[in-house]
């Protein structure tokens, strides 16, 4: 496993990811005349010292403004991960009962809903009202071809023919789990998962969480907000697994470059792509 | 009352057959007497569990499951070659813990030779249900797991940790069956420099 420690190698790491794997759709795809993609993960661990949390707070309801009760809440850190719900009110409220190491609230579980995190610390443990969002249902889901495109929703990711997609069968056990599934997040009503800061005007949740791509995924996503054509933009990616192989936990990494179409239906990948089915955000350059 | 539930191997794992318990570990004769408990200084409690002993040297099929139990471990003169033990949880919905168990193997090899004999529990599926053999044999192709894994659906190391907290290590001495070392966590920093001066006592 790769850990490197410093912040500037990971940085380069985050440029050169952000490249894909060393195989690029503008090349015409031959498998069998050319050299396989080598996808080693860049690895984004860094160490920090645990810190004690206070009661971790936040109330959670669904789009429809319905309580989110009995909702899964993760509270992990990259060193121990405890696993809360809410409650009738969709309220959690729990004291961490030990100290954490770069914790995060991670909030939906990835089969029915969405997953997100939001960094927590000791002065940003109560994380206010949060947006539950349900995945579609599994039949409504795009089963993965060997190549070619697959779409949920706005979403569709582009697999280049002699690639590889290997998805985290640990995690979804049954085959009929792994199905693209995609759910636009509501930006505005996400500042804690996506940091206004960030400039994110458009987010999706993404199932099944975890699958590989090698090399990393082209996307294109409808142009919702009708940008005009020719608009610059970039896509990230949030670290949902404590491993931190493609990117860093809790945090979001730039993974590609896009372009809205000439047509202005949508805003395609120019450059990198989706190397990890993570939830992704877009913001213009 | 901690006690009292890790005395009962074999009354609260009614998955077992019968007929591997009376052939396994449990109910070890030779095994320490009580009282047992379950902070450092205390005596472990025998448990028993279905498992690979050495997932890399079995297929993973459930015709290879073995009944193991923490008496298989013990080791009060040495003859076995047991120093330590390392016993510790996992779920599959615990993020930390299938971080934690990248490393395990290349720990195993590098710490066997040592006498530290590393035992993990597999205890919830993704979505918190009890653990199945399917979910043990996947973890076991993930992580190219190279010590003994077994299923805990039952979660009879619940008496050391909730089982909404994970992972778990515990570090016993195979001479006494004493826990030794209690972390709630992967805290690799502090476990493993643990390890070594556990090992390096005489």
């Amino acid at each position: 496993m790769h850990r490197p420690t410093s912040l500037t190698l990971c940085a380069f790491l985050a440029l050169f990811a952000s490249f894909g794997c060393g195989s690029t759709s503008d090349t015409p795809s031959n498998p069998a005349n050319t050299t396989p993609a080598v996808c080693d993960a860049p690895g984004y661990h860094v160490d920090a010292e645990p810190i004690q949390l206070p009661k971790v707070q936040a109330k959670v309801s669904l789009p429809t403004g319905e309580v989110a009760a009995d909702l899964l809440m993760q509270v992990c850190g990259i060193d121990t991960c405890l696993r809360y719900f809410t409650d009738d009110k969709g309220v959690l409220a729990k004291e961490p009962p030990q100290k954490l190491e770069r914790p995060s609230l991670k909030y939906g579980d990835g089969f029915d809903f969405a997953e997100l995190a939001i960094p927590l610390d000791e002065q940003n443990a109560n994380v206010g009202e949060l947006i539950a969002l349900p995945l579609p249902a599994l039949a409504e889901g795009s089963a993965f071809p060997k190549s070619g495109a697959v779409t949920s929703g706005d979403v569709t990711l582009h697999i280049e023919a002699g690639g590889k997609v290997v998805h985290d069968e640990l995690t979804y056990s049954d085959p009929a789990d792994l199905v693209l599934r995609s759910v636009a997040v509501p930006v505005a009503d996400s500042p804690q998962a996506l940091p206004p800061e960030l400039g994110f005007e458009l987010a999706y949740g993404l199932a099944p969480l975890g699958s590989t791509f090698c090399p990393a995924a082209k996307v294109s996503l409808k142009n919702t907000l009708n940008w005009p054509p020719g608009t610059e933009a970039e896509i990230f990616i949030q670290g949902l697994d404590v491993a931190e192989e493609w990117a860093p936990y809790g945090q979001w990494l730039q993974v590609a470059d896009a372009r809205v179409s000439s047509d202005g239906k949508s805003i395609d990948t120019t450059s990198g792509g989706i190397p990890i089915l993570s939830s992704i955000a877009v913001r213009r350059k | 009352m901690a006690a009292l539930a890790l005395c009962a191997c074999g009354s609260n794992t009614p998955k077992i057959p019968p007929e591997l318990l009376a052939t396994g570990g449990c109910n070890s004769p030779d095994y320490p007497s009580g009282p047992y408990g379950v902070e450092e200084g205390d005596i472990l409690a025998d448990a028993c569990f279905q498992g690979f002993r050495d997932p890399s040297k079995v297929s993973h099929t459930e015709s290879s499951l073995q009944t193991i139990a923490f008496a298989d471990y013990y080791d009060p003169t040495g003859s076995k070659g047991y120093r330590s033990i390392l016993i510790n949880t996992a779920a599959v919905w615990c993020s930390a813990c299938r971080s934690e168990h990248e490393g395990l193997p290349e720990k195993n090899r590098e710490y066997a030779a040592q006498g530290l004999r590393i035992v993990s529990t597999l205890f919830q599926n993704a979505k918190g249900d009890p653990a199945t053999f399917r979910d043990l044999s996947t973890w076991v192709d993930t992580f190219d797991s190279n010590y003994t894994m077994v299923l805990d659906p039952d979660y009879q190391l619940g008496a050391f940790a909730r089982a909404d907290t994970a992972p778990l290590n515990l570090v016993v001495d195979a001479r006494t069956m004493k826990i030794e070392k209690k972390l709630l966590g992967d805290q690799a920093t502090v476990l493993w420099p643990f390890i070594d001066g556990s090992l390096a006592q005489p």
